[in-house]
This record gives C-alpha cells, sequence and structure tokens, in this order.
C-alpha cells in the first residue's frame, strides 16, 4: 500500500538501494525493484525482510 | 545475471568483481560500474573494469540509491517531474487512506460507539480537506 525504501543487508542510510519502491519481484535469484518513476533494479541476493508499516525493506546482496 | 561474458581460463568459482557497461534505460544509453556477484570460467581471481556486451536486456543497481538528485547519467526524469509523481500518489494514497478510515469509523457504528464513528468522520473530514489542498496544488504546478 505504502512506498518503501530499500536498504541493502543494513537500515543505515548509505545502504538505500532505492527509494519510493512500488514493487518487489524476486526471479532467478535477484530482487527486482521498481520505484515510482517506474525505473527498475536488480539486486543479486534475498529479500530479508519488509517492515510494511515502517516502509523500509532489507534485501542480503550476495 | 551476467555469466555470458568471456573471460580466458579454466575454473569456476563465484566472486565478486566491478565492471562497466553500457545499457539503455528509460530510452538513454549510458555506463556506468557496478559492483555484484556471479560465477563464470576464468583464470586467476580479479577485480577489473572492462566494457562488454551483454546477450539480454537487464536492469541493475544504481549507486545514486535511486535518487536522481545528483546524478549525471541522463535520466529521463527532471527533479520536478518526480516531486510531481509523488505528489500525485501521495493525493490518491491519502484519499485511499481516507476511505479505510471512513470503513473503519463504520464499523464503530455498527459495533455501537456512535462516539468513535463521529470523531472518526471528523478527523477524515479533516483529511479530505488537508488532500483537497493537496490536489489543489498539484493541479497548479501540473497546469
Amino acid at each position: 500500500m505504502c512506498l518503501s525504501t530499500v536498504y541493502k543487508n543494513e537500515k543505515v542510510e548509505q545502504n538505500v538501494a532505492m527509494r519510493n519502491v512500488m514493487q518487489i519481484e524476486c526471479k532467478d535469484g535477484c530482487v527486482i525493484l521498481t520505484d515510482l518513476m517506474d525505473r527498475t533494479m536488480a539486486i543479486e541476493g534475498q529479500l530479508v525482510s519488509a517492515n510494511l508499516v515502517d516502509g523500509f525493506v532489507i534485501v542480503k546482496e550476495n | 545475471m551476467h555469466l555470458d561474458h568471456d573471460h580466458i581460463g579454466g575454473h569456476g568459482h563465484e566472486h565478486t568483481h566491478s565492471h562497466t557497461h553500457e545499457h539503455t534505460h528509460d530510452g538513454v544509453t549510458h555506463s556506468h560500474s557496478h559492483d555484484h556477484a556471479h560465477t563464470h570460467e576464468h583464470g586467476h581471481p580479479h577485480d577489473h573494469d572492462h566494457l562488454h556486451d551483454h546477450g539480454h536486456a537487464h536492469d541493475h543497481s544504481h549507486e545514486c540509491g535511486g535518487d536522481c538528485g545528483g546524478c549525471q547519467s541522463g535520466c529521463v526524469h527532471t527533479p520536478m517531474e518526480e516531486l510531481l509523481a509523488l505528489m500525485k500518489y501521495m493525493v490518491g494514497h491519502n484519499t485511499s487512506h481516507a476511505n479505510e478510515l471512513a470503513q473503519l469509523a463504520v464499523q464503530f457504528q455498527k459495533a455501537g460507539n456512535a462516539m468513535a464513528y463521529e470523531q472518526v468522520m471528523a478527523a477524515v473530514s479533516d483529511f479530505e480537506k488537508g488532500n483537497m489542498r493537496l490536489s489543489a496544488i498539484l493541479a497548479s504546478l501540473e497546469g
């Protein structure tokens, strides 16, 4: 429902992978993010957690 | 993702390296380097920067973290376009939340708590007023 900020490995500012993420898809060992502007980014790794209340997601990068 | 580039040599293992390659997104072609892990055949472990052609389209991590403010990559969206898109999203999102709150209020009413219903509906009304103001700002910015 809400947009999220995706972090790599740890929720610290310097690890922000993408902001305003509206869609996340896990495919072929990648976590594929799409932001509000329809930009996409693939991070090779796994989805670790998604906090849908506070709007942040952690992805473990390989 | 990047298993289709060539290296000379004989053994395979997984490692991380950085490389640069050209790609196109949002109608703009540019190149920049990124890091990722993959497995491929090569003669020795190393870090390198190189250009290569991919046989498939893909997307990958931007070091800018999705913040286009200082990006030199030539993305087609201006910062103002991004702000407007975010505003538009927020206005729609607030409308959804207002509707959800109104439904919540009805649940209070059904539960027999008229005061909670009225108070939540009053809050919804205030919320909608604020959202209408945002909507008006958005319309003026888009106009």
